[in-house]
């Protein structure tokens, strides 16, 4: 059996206001896999994902990476290991050129300034915008934020990578386009996104989120075939199925 | 309200300097960690850009000032906002004043605390329509405030300009007024959609 | 709204553009300080040829810098004029009505002028000629506070986007029939949208907050830059700081 890239144990969470955000997760997801997190607005899947590098850290729940119990020597590390990509990459690109960047992760891992240079170089050349190192943030369009959004933390070599929404806002030659960019990439993957076009081309398994609770988890080919399951949460017209909801 | 280079004598400018210096030391060191230096900056560029927003006054128009506003929304941190956006503004805008960035950041930024104290104090006064009446009154202190400090500078610094003082003061009024409105219109609303944040990251 | 376009020259390819940034903050800074002490408008007039000359020879073109002066002439023009007609020392040149102008009146206002004038055009060369997120690196390397500069940073580069933010709610308000008249409304809804972009700019920063965190951030900001100081950027610096010096002591 593969080794566990996240195991979480019986996670709950509930925000500073009171109203309850997860409740009682509990999921393994294996080394090398790719997994889609699907489920409507406020279902909690950017609560969870904020788990998985220690954004958030539940009294309660016990989320392990790659076999680390999230904790304050942990913390560290595990940021390291899990990238995290943002849904507003305006949010994640916050220094003032792309190669500051890119370079921001190396360069608070204490890497020496070649070290630094190389892999903000190399994280840039595999998201296919190398020559953007001196551009400006507010200079490019969604898609290229998004891709260098990207490069941001693959600088850092993550194992596991973390993306939320990683196709909102972009037209479709746009999202295809980067959809191919993230298949290309080996390591464990879970994307959330209503996109379910995407999570078809991406992911090998499904977990839909419902109010904070997995309502459902297999195979792509089974849950997104199960057009009761999907209407049920919000995931499908009632009248038809298979499309995608356009959201923004 | 900013003054520009080439008028004021150094004596009030560079005193100008030393208390600016100081304060945003203080506050910077003393009253901000690593994770508000980020929030801060970010709302900063808010308040910026809100000040660009122009409001029609007769036959021309005015920029909104919102150092009243920093002080609601960032407490003691809008003091160094208030000098960051006057250095973007000298550098990005030219509206001029390099060596006056010191004296500009006391005459609008002194103002914001006060407002900061006032809208505290008050809204903790348990009234009706406590935010708009606190947020406008803040609001509109804060550009009387400043007019004040503006007009010391202007007598203080023997270059002959007592004379400017009325015509300062009378320009001043509407804006006295819209930012009054602007502020008890904005600090109800946020009360009501968002109440947490006007308690936002006011430092400790 | 404008975007700030301060930088859109800095590509072009002067020796002031060549100069190394941290060389021509000083400078160029200690030029402007030099400027606002004068107290003789002949050598007032000599710091705005100078400053009119750094501009040419850094090819910033001319209209760019006319268009930008438009706030410093805003508050310098009426404050010149008020100062022209109230101080009177000296003999009297000109009577209009009752206003009188005094060749004292006129030196004074003439100084106050030149001088404002002088250092805003200095600005140009100064910071037109460089990137600015180079001149903020430049600013950390002169040892200008780090926090400072820091807040610098991120504030720059937010407000690229939160002016498109803005322009997105004024466009949706316009769309639902706001015509932004002279009027109690126009105030009360400019308060609530402003107060709207509060509320999520605080959403915001928490947001870009955890994306740093995320990519371990403790505090440091560090960036990697390489400026390089040459001779002849010392020596374009001295030349500066020489004519500083002279505006204020011959």
């Amino acid at each position: 059996m593969r080794e566990k890239a996240i195991s979480i144990a019986n996670l709950s969470y509930t925000y500073p206001d009171g109203t309850p955000g997860l409740q009682g997760i509990c999921v393994d997801i294996l080394r090398g896999e790719s997994v889609g997190v699907i489920g409507p607005n406020g279902a909690g899947k950017t609560t969870l994902l904020l788990h998985l590098n220690g954004i958030f850290v539940s009294k309660n729940g016990n989320v392990e990476i790659l076999g680390k119990k999230i904790g304050k020597e942990s913390i560290k590390g595990i940021r390291r290991d899990v990238g995290l990509i943002f849904q507003d990459p305006d949010d994640q690109l916050f220094m003032p050129t792309v190669f500051d960047d890119v370079a921001f992760g190396p360069i608070n891992m204490g890497l020496p300034r070649e070290e630094v240079i190389r892999r903000a170089t190399q994280a840039l050349r595999w998201v296919g915008m190398d020559g953007y190192e001196k551009r400006l943030p507010h200079h490019l369009s969604v898609g290229e934020k998004k891709r260098i959004a990207i490069a941001a933390v693959l600088s850092l070599n993550p194992e596991i990578l973390v993306i939320d929404e990683p196709t909102s806002n972009l037209d479709p030659r746009a999202k295809w386009g980067f959809i191919e960019l993230l298949r290309g990439l080996t390591m464990t993957r879970i994307i959330a996104s209503h996109d379910l076009e995407m999570v078809q081309a991406l992911c090998e398994r499904v977990i839909i989120l419902d109010k904070g609770q997995i309502v459902a988890d297999g195979p792509t080919e089974r849950i997104l075939v199960d057009v009761e399951l999907l209407q049920a949460h919000g995931l499908a017209p009632d009248n038809q199925a298979g499309q995608s909801h356009k959201q923004h | 309200m900013h003054i520009s280079d080439g008028v004021l004598s150094p004596q009030v400018w560079v005193s100008g300097y030393v208390v600016t210096a100081a304060l945003t030391a203080y506050v910077l060191t003393r009253k901000t960690d690593i994770a508000e230096l980020p929030k801060v900056s970010i709302v900063t560029a808010a308040l910026f850009v809100a000040s660009l927003i122009r409001i029609p006054l007769g036959p021309t128009s005015v920029h909104l000032i919102l150092n009243g506003l920093a002080g609601i929304t960032l407490g003691l941190s809008a003091f160094p906002a208030v000098l960051v956006a006057l250095i973007l503004q000298a550098l990005l805008f030219q509206h001029g004043g390099i060596s006056t960035i010191g004296i500009n950041a006391v005459i609008l930024g002194l103002p914001a605390l006060a407002a900061y104290g006032l809208f505290a104090a008050g809204t903790r006064i348990g009234i009706r329509g406590r935010y708009a009446i606190f947020g406008g009154l803040a609001g509109g202190t804060a550009i009387a405030l400043g007019v004040l400090f503006f007009s010391l500078c202007l007598l203080t610094t023997g270059e002959h300009l007592e004379d400017v003082i009325p015509f300062v003061v009378v320009a001043h009024l509407p804006v006295i007024a819209i930012e009054t409105i602007v502020l008890g219109a904005l600090a109800q609303f946020v009360a009501r959609v968002s109440p947490q944040a006007l308690r936002g990251f006011r430092p400790r | 709204m404008e975007y700030p376009q301060i930088d859109r020259y800095a590509g072009l390819a002067s020796p002031i553009h060549r100069w190394d940034p941290r060389a021509k903050l000083v400078a160029i800074l200690g030029l402007i300080f030099s400027v606002v002490l004068i107290t003789d408008l002949k050598m007032a007039m000599v710091g705005l040829a100078v400053a009119i000359l750094l501009v040419l020879v850094s090819r910033i073109p001319f209209r760019f810098v006319l268009g930008h002066l438009a706030g410093v002439s805003f508050f310098i023009l009426p404050l010149s004029v008020i100062i022209l007609f109230s101080y009177h020392q000296g003999d009297e040149i000109a009577r209009f009505a009752f206003l009188t102008v005094t060749s004292g009146g006129l030196e004074h206002a003439s100084l106050i002028a030149v001088r404002a004038f002088a250092a805003v055009i200095l600005i140009f060369p100064m910071i037109s000629t460089v990137r600015f997120d180079v001149t903020m690196k430049a600013l950390e390397r002169l040892r200008v506070p780090v926090r400072l500069v820091r807040m610098i940073m991120f504030t720059y580069r937010y407000i690229f986007v939160l002016i498109e933010e803005v322009q997105r709610m004024l466009r949706a308000l316009t769309s639902r029939g706001f015509t932004g008249g002279m009027n109690i409304r126009t105030l009360i809804t400019t308060g609530k949208l402003i107060g709207m972009l509060f509320v999520r700019t605080l959403e915001r920063a928490e947001r870009v907050y955890r994306a740093m965190l995320s990519r371990g951030y403790e505090g440091n900001l560090q960036t990697l830059v390489e400026f390089k100081m040459r001779k002849t950027d010392l020596l374009k610096a001295a030349v500066l700081i020489a004519i500083a010096v002279a505006l204020n002591v011959l």
